[in-house]
């Protein structure tokens, strides 16, 4: 029952995992650049959300909503002022930018919020369901964060396999060329991936936060790393991977620090990842169709 | 007028100057052929056009309308399409999807009646229609790329090379397509190594070498042409 437990905690670990991970992974199947900056724009969610909720005792709801279009604006202003320009631009210049863009973040979030760590409310409260006579307890926010996971990466799922737009996206990812000769306005497609990405980043800093409710300008760059691991490990560039990979990347971090050890679960996780692509290079569910010549 | 006028283009690749002062034009009804070797400069003419790279001088004008300011998605829905060289159809997509990619700056509403046109141009690719383009044969994979184009009801076809990997066989039947398209009211611009064929349905004809056009004529002539059959035919 306590692996059961333990199983249940890393699947909801691993459900943050997820949501972030499905930012890196649109934003690097389309614009072919990781945004490590990604984990700070979680930050920046999770602290709108803790002055929506907390300071100006705003509904958790309108919280979150708030925090959503924050960091959408916020993720496509990063995109236009400090990575279109380097659209031709070698990748390194591209990926120094990005770690760039994370550091100002955090800086920009001491100098405005300070580095205090901010208790975030505890929205969901501390409730649990109980099952088997107490014996398996899943807190409202485990579930809830599993609830979300799931929802959004089916709405993904559909908004990539059956709109026009997502559609597009698909498109650019393989070929930006020949979808610019489809009508297809690349610039468009890429601004939209990171609003997309970017407002998954605030639900992802929402329910980090309830979770792990110590909130500081630095909250979002472990889990920011942890879920590129993730997008890595399922196959970057793929959706149903990023998916795949935060959920087995939270179930083996909680596993490892229940029965190897808390302080080698990192380690154990990063492990896993080698062993990994050394096996298939392209990740779990990345995939490769050779181009017929 | 000419339905496509390029005066004077330069294209350049960093310090590699690709294009040097090409001028041609295409009437509309065509079938015009550009030949050259590899390296002669036919794709970067065809992704000028486009709009994919802009030339330092000149002009390309389409119908009238000068294209220098005009980005490369917008290119599309004045009636001017590509199939590109290597067909460059969308790999993980199915024949379907890459079809509707074709028509993405079409109404919705027109989709589903090109669709027919094409499968009945293909009927090939209406039995695949759910299988994933990668998994496509190369020809199969040329006609969904002549499809996806035909997808934005074009005025003007341009064509990349189609005939690149191909089966003479197959080559055969993508050139009565190409011949059946002109026919029923579509002008084509076709680039070619195979300049044989491309030449035998073209009504005119231009040499490139090395960035410029070295000669201009009808087809005909250019087909019983001296250094053209040194160069290009095989004597």
């Amino acid at each position: 029952m306590l692996f059961l437990s333990n199983v249940i905690n890393g699947l909801s670990l691993g459900s943050i995992y997820a949501i972030i991970a499905l930012g890196y992974t649109m934003v690097y199947g389309i614009a072919k650049m990781l945004n490590f900056a990604h984990g700070d724009v979680i930050m920046v969610g999770a602290y709108i959300c803790f002055f929506a909720i907390a300071r100006f005792n705003l509904n958790p709801i309108i919280g979150i909503l708030l925090a959503m279009v924050v960091c959408t604006v916020l993720g496509m202003t990063i995109e236009r002022f400090a990575y279109k320009p380097l659209r031709q631009a070698p990748s390194l210049a591209v990926l120094i930018t990005a770690i760039g863009m994370s550091y100002f973040l955090q800086n920009m979030a001491q100098l405005l919020w300070t580095p205090n760590i901010k208790v975030f409310p505890s929205v969901v409260g501390n409730g649990a369901i109980k099952l088997f006579d107490g014996q398996l307890t899943i807190s409202y926010i485990a579930l809830i964060t599993m609830g979300a996971c799931v929802v959004i990466m089916l709405m993904l799922s559909l908004f990539t396999g059956n709109s026009k737009m997502g559609k597009a996206m698909r498109a650019c990812s393989e070929d930006k060329g020949a979808a610019q000769l489809m009508g297809i306005n690349v610039n468009t497609t890429i601004s939209m991936t990171f609003a997309i990405g970017s407002a998954l980043a605030a639900i992802a800093g929402f329910l980090l936060c309830s979770a792990y409710p110590n909130l500081t300008p630095t909250t979002g760059s472990m889990p920011g790393i942890k879920a590129f691991t993730a997008a890595v490990f399922g196959g970057i560039g793929s959706i149903p991977g990023a998916f795949v990979g935060g959920l087995l990347l939270g179930v083996i971090e909680i596993l490892a620090a229940a029965y190897i050890s808390t302080e080698l679960s990192d380690a154990v996780v990063f492990m896993v990842l080698v062993v990994v692509l050394l096996v298939k290079p392209t990740g779990l569910l990345g995939k490769k169709i050779s181009e017929k010549v | 007028m000419a339905m496509l006028e390029v005066n004077d283009i330069n294209v350049y690749y960093g310090s590699i100057h690709a294009i040097k002062g090409v001028s041609f034009e295409v009437n509309e009804g065509e079938i015009i052929s550009l030949i050259g070797a590899n390296g002669a400069g036919k794709t970067t003419t065809l992704h000028t056009i486009s709009g994919l790279l802009k030339s330092t001088t000149g002009s390309v004008s389409f119908m009238g309308q000068n294209l220098a300011h005009v980005p490369a998605h917008k290119i599309v829905s004045l009636g001017l399409a590509q199939v590109p060289e290597g067909r460059r159809v969308f790999l993980h997509m199915d024949v379907e999807e890459n079809l509707e990619m074709g028509a993405y700056t079409q109404p919705n509403s027109t989709i589903k009646d090109s669709m027919e046109l094409v499968y009945e141009r293909f009927p090939r690719l209406k039995e695949r229609r759910h299988q994933v383009a990668g998994t496509l044969s190369g020809g199969e994979q040329q006609m969904l790329a002549m499809g996806r184009a035909m997808m934005s009801k074009p005025k003007l076809l341009m064509l990349d090379e189609p005939s690149m990997g191909l089966a003479p066989l197959l080559v055969e039947e993508i050139f009565d397509i190409i011949t059946t398209l002109n026919k029923a009211g579509t002008t084509i611009l076709l680039v070619e190594q195979n300049a044989q064929m491309a030449l035998s349905i073209a009504d005119r004809g231009y040499v490139l070498e090395t960035g410029q056009v070295v000669l201009a004529d009808d087809a005909k002539n250019l087909l019983h042409n001296d250094s053209v059959r040194k160069a290009y035919l095989g004597g």
